[in-house]
């Protein structure tokens, strides 16, 4: 299939009738975000839905147009598609008229879904549905891509497994396999009747019967888990290589918060013993007597000068008084002892005397108050800059943790604690999947040992009697039924090889001058076919870097539509919305380059900044494409704030 | 390391001492001082120090601001005498012998033995006929008056040193290193100036 022609009208910011004329080779949709990319290839998908469903939405509908129309007025949301397939030019075309009420609601009708044929002779119109042979929906999920997340998606999704069962000799043996499984079944009862009917061994065959559903039910059973365990260890080998490289950021993330914790504690302890109450220290430790020295020593010598001037005082009038009396009592003959009165009322010049002894006594811790207050100053000092050197390696701790953080592909810091957690956990569980499996294998074959040991018998039983053919005859059927179900495996497995080796052959061409791996396409147990990068010791690359990811994933779409066209003669292009930039300009080439489908690419590559700020093309680097060319972008004046003045203009550039 | 001191007070004659007549005072400053100064750095009239912290004061009781100002003027050896308006002045409130008893609280410890050195400083300081005191010819309560005056005189600097301090920076004592900076600085003390001496000197 080959696309001539796309037509859009009226369909979102595609305002009136716009027309792109394509080449079978490389065509190139340039615009900048916003411009229209995604409203093209949501066009295309609108009118390449055969369900029947949003035939009409009214959210097609190109605002500008609508805000244009008067009541009553009405227009078209039309999108076309003029394409070349097995030699006949067709057009598919889908449109539906709305009006604008009285009332201004829109009003809807006239919907048409049409394929127009013409094989130059004859032009024919069929429903739209028809378009489903030309490209049938399995065949679409690997031609249209709006990004890098619907490569992604399709991984996930089963449209690897449609796409191989529909278009795979494996259908093929469908009817085949079908029809055993109906003439074994049939067979079997023929036999049980025709052993039933025989009544000598009609107690042991129906033992042995039983015997055989029983197996067959167990083995059933069994095969069931097997499937289970085993995406249940591919599951935890997943989570758990998905881990590799956390499980490092895990252990330094462990690491650097352990040594958080005892620089945060040993923070806490330098920061408690510092003592910096010094006005508790001024009076509860009477630092405010640092001075207080000369105080003191004038105190003493003052006292000093007192006590001996009221001693001396004392002394004379003791010596003057003893003098005259004794005079007295010479002169008066009568010698007695006379007591003297007080010289002093009151001692507080003792009470001053014993308070400068103690005064004296305590003097020499007086005097080292300075120097207790410039220790504990130089000690409080050591502590803060012990503290500073404590927060500069918290500082640089807390950033590694950042940076660690910022690496380790956007997992909070509670995910990594618990990955850490988890490894353990998940290995343990992998490993018990895998001992489960082992033991399920081994019981399979033991099952299907006494099957195989059951049938024998029966059929054994029924030698020499009429039950012998229809047992021989059932015996055929089952081998026949088995060939078959082998057969069926080996060729979807044989077409997923196919895949695999074009795949990689894809992958050699665009990733030629670097590291690629190998794509490996590996059926799960759902069905599902899923394709892996490996290394060359077949472990698993989980984690190539952006550009090596896409290009695996391209590969292996490149891959699809090469088999579809060489095994099954499907031709279909590529419509790919993305952005190459992740590429040099050489492997980009290489992909518009590694096939010569057509190929229609809506990208913003080849835009710069231009002067005034605005998107322009990159001449240079645009004119190494061959191919078409078309420039979308938003007609100017617009205003940003209503959809109704903007609208998409086309130009064709090349 | 105030409990290392000798008790000076269990030395002398259990009599009346002078220390205890002092102590029953209540020394005066200028209530000017009161909003600028003693409320703004201490609970003064608010009542239990223990709320201190909370409040944000660094200090607590009233006198604790005073005995700041006391040692400013002390160790400045300068005085200003009070105003002569007697409604200009008014008395702290609490008399001296309970200053600097209060115990634990929010991590304060009492410190009663810095009465024995104010006292022991304006003894110094203050010029008194002590022999004139001893004899009898003047009243032990004129001595007790004089010293008392002298205090209050070292404070009454102390507080407008304070008031100025305060005038510049609103914020200036709440530093915690601001009072003891001052005082540094009064004395003047650093450790090469400080004399090595190892043994007590000779009682004489």
């Amino acid at each position: 299939m080959v696309i001539q022609k796309v037509e859009i009208q009226n369909f979102r910011l595609f305002y009136r009738h716009n027309e792109f004329i394509f080449s079978n080779g490389l065509n190139l949709i340039i615009g900048s975000n916003g411009d229209g990319k995604t409203t093209f290839l949501d066009a295309l998908g609108w009118l390449f839905r055969t369900d029947g469903a949003c035939k009409t939405d009214t959210n097609f509908i190109s605002k500008k147009r609508w805000e244009e129309l008067l009541p009553n007025d009405s227009d078209e949301v039309r999108v076309a598609m003029t394409y070349e397939h097995g030699g006949e030019q067709k057009v598919l075309v889908k449109h539906f008229r709305f009006t604008k009420s009285i009332v201004g609601e829109i009003i809807t009708s006239d919907y048409v879904f049409s394929l127009i044929e013409d094989n130059g002779t004859e032009r024919t119109v069929k429903d739209g549905y028809y378009f489903d042979k030309d490209l049938p929906t399995e065949i679409r999920h690997f031609m249209m891509f709006e990004g890098e997340g619907d490569l992604y998606a399709l991984q996930s999704s089963n449209a690897m497994k449609i796409l191989i069962d529909s278009y795979s000799d494996v259908k093929e043996f469908d009817a085949y396999y079908n029809f055993m499984e109906y003439a074994t079944k049939n067979a079997d009862k023929a036999r049980d009747h025709a052993l039933r009917m025989d009544k000598q061994n009609a107690d042991k065959a129906r033992l042995l019967k039983k015997t055989i559903d029983t197996e067959e039910a167990l083995l059933a059973d069994v095969e069931r888990e097997i499937c289970v365990k085993e995406d249940e260890a591919l599951n935890f080998e997943s989570l758990l290589n998905n881990l590799f490289e956390d499980k490092e950021y895990s252990k330094f993330l462990v690491a650097v918060n352990r040594r958080i914790e005892n620089l945060v504690q040993k923070r806490s302890e330098c920061a408690a013993r510092i003592r910096e109450d010094y006005n508790f220290n001024l009076l509860s430790d009477i630092w405010i007597l640092l001075g207080f020295k000369d105080i003191a020593d004038e105190y003493s010598s003052k006292i000093t000068k007192i006590s001996r001037e009221r001693f001396n005082l004392e002394n004379d009038y003791l010596v003057d008084q003893g003098i005259n009396n004794a005079i007295k009592q010479v002169e008066s003959g009568v010698i007695r002892e006379t007591k003297l009165p007080a010289f002093y009322r009151h001692e507080y010049i003792d009470e001053l005397q014993k308070r400068k002894y103690i005064l004296n006594y305590n003097l020499f811790e007086i005097k080292q108050i300075p120097q207790k207050i410039k220790d504990t100053i130089s000690q409080n000092e050591r502590f803060h800059n012990e503290l500073k050197k404590i927060d500069a390696k918290l500082e640089l701790e807390y950033e590694q943790k950042k940076r660690l953080l910022a690496q380790a592909d956007g997992l909070s810091e509670e995910q990594l604690l618990a990955n850490y957690e988890n490894i353990l956990s998940w290995a343990e569980k992998k490993h018990q999947a895998e001992n489960r499996i082992d033991t399920l294998k081994r019981q399979r074959e033991q099952h299907k040992m006494s099957l195989e040991e059951a049938r024998f018998s029966l059929n054994k039983l029924s030698e020499g009697t009429v039950a012998a053919q229809y047992a021989k005859a059932a015996l055929l059927f089952h081998h026949i039924h088995d060939a078959f179900k082998n057969a069926k495996e080996e060729n979807k497995r044989h077409i997923i090889n196919i895949i695999e080796d074009k795949a990689n052959m894809f992958l050699q061409h665009l990733y030629a001058d670097d590291y690629t791996g190998v794509v490996r396409m590996i059926e799960k147990q759902n069905g599902q076919v899923e394709a892996f990068l490996m290394d060359s010791d077949n472990s698993r690359v989980f984690r190539p870097s952006y550009s090596l990811n896409k290009a695996y994933l391209l590969s292996v779409l490149l891959s699809v539509g090469e088999v579809l066209r060489e095994r099954n003669n499907i031709e279909m292009p590529i419509i790919i919305n993305d952005s190459f930039s992740c590429y040099d300009e050489n492997n980009e080439n290489k992909f518009f380059n590694a096939t010569n489908r057509q190929m229609i690419i809506l990208t913003s590559d080849y835009l710069t900044q231009g002067n005034d700020g605005r998107k322009v093309m990159d001449i240079d680097k645009f004119s190494t494409i061959s191919g078409t060319a078309y420039r979308i972008e938003k007609k100017r004046p617009f205003d940003n704030t209503k959809l109704e003045t903007m609208q998409t203009t086309i130009s064709k550039i090349k | 390391m105030a409990e290392n001191y000798k008790d000076i007070e269990e030395l002398v004659k259990k009599d009346e001492k002078l220390i205890d007549l002092w102590g029953r005072r209540n020394p005066r400053f200028e209530k000017r001082y009161e909003q600028s100064v003693i409320r703004v750095i201490s609970d003064y009239g608010v009542g239990a120090s223990g709320n201190m912290s909370a409040k944000g004061k660094i200090l607590g009781a009233g006198y604790e601001p005073y005995i700041m100002a006391f040692f400013i003027g002390l160790y400045s050896d300068k005085k200003i005498p009070l105003s002569e308006e007697s409604d200009e002045v008014k008395g702290l409130g609490q008399p001296l012998q309970y200053w600097g008893n209060l115990d634990s609280k929010k991590n304060r410890k009492a410190y009663p033995n810095l009465r024995s050195y104010i006292f022991i400083a304006l003894v110094a300081k203050t010029e008194i006929d002590w022999i004139a005191l001893d004899k009898g010819d003047i009243e032990p309560a004129t001595v007790v008056t004089a010293l008392v005056k002298t205090m209050e005189e070292y404070a009454n600097y102390g507080f407008s040193v304070m008031e100025e301090k305060l005038k510049e920076d609103k914020g200036y004592f709440f530093s915690n290193r601001a009072f003891l900076d001052m005082f540094l600085q009064l004395t003047d003390k650093t450790a090469k100036d400080i004399e090595q001496d190892d043994s007590p000197e000779s009682i004489d």
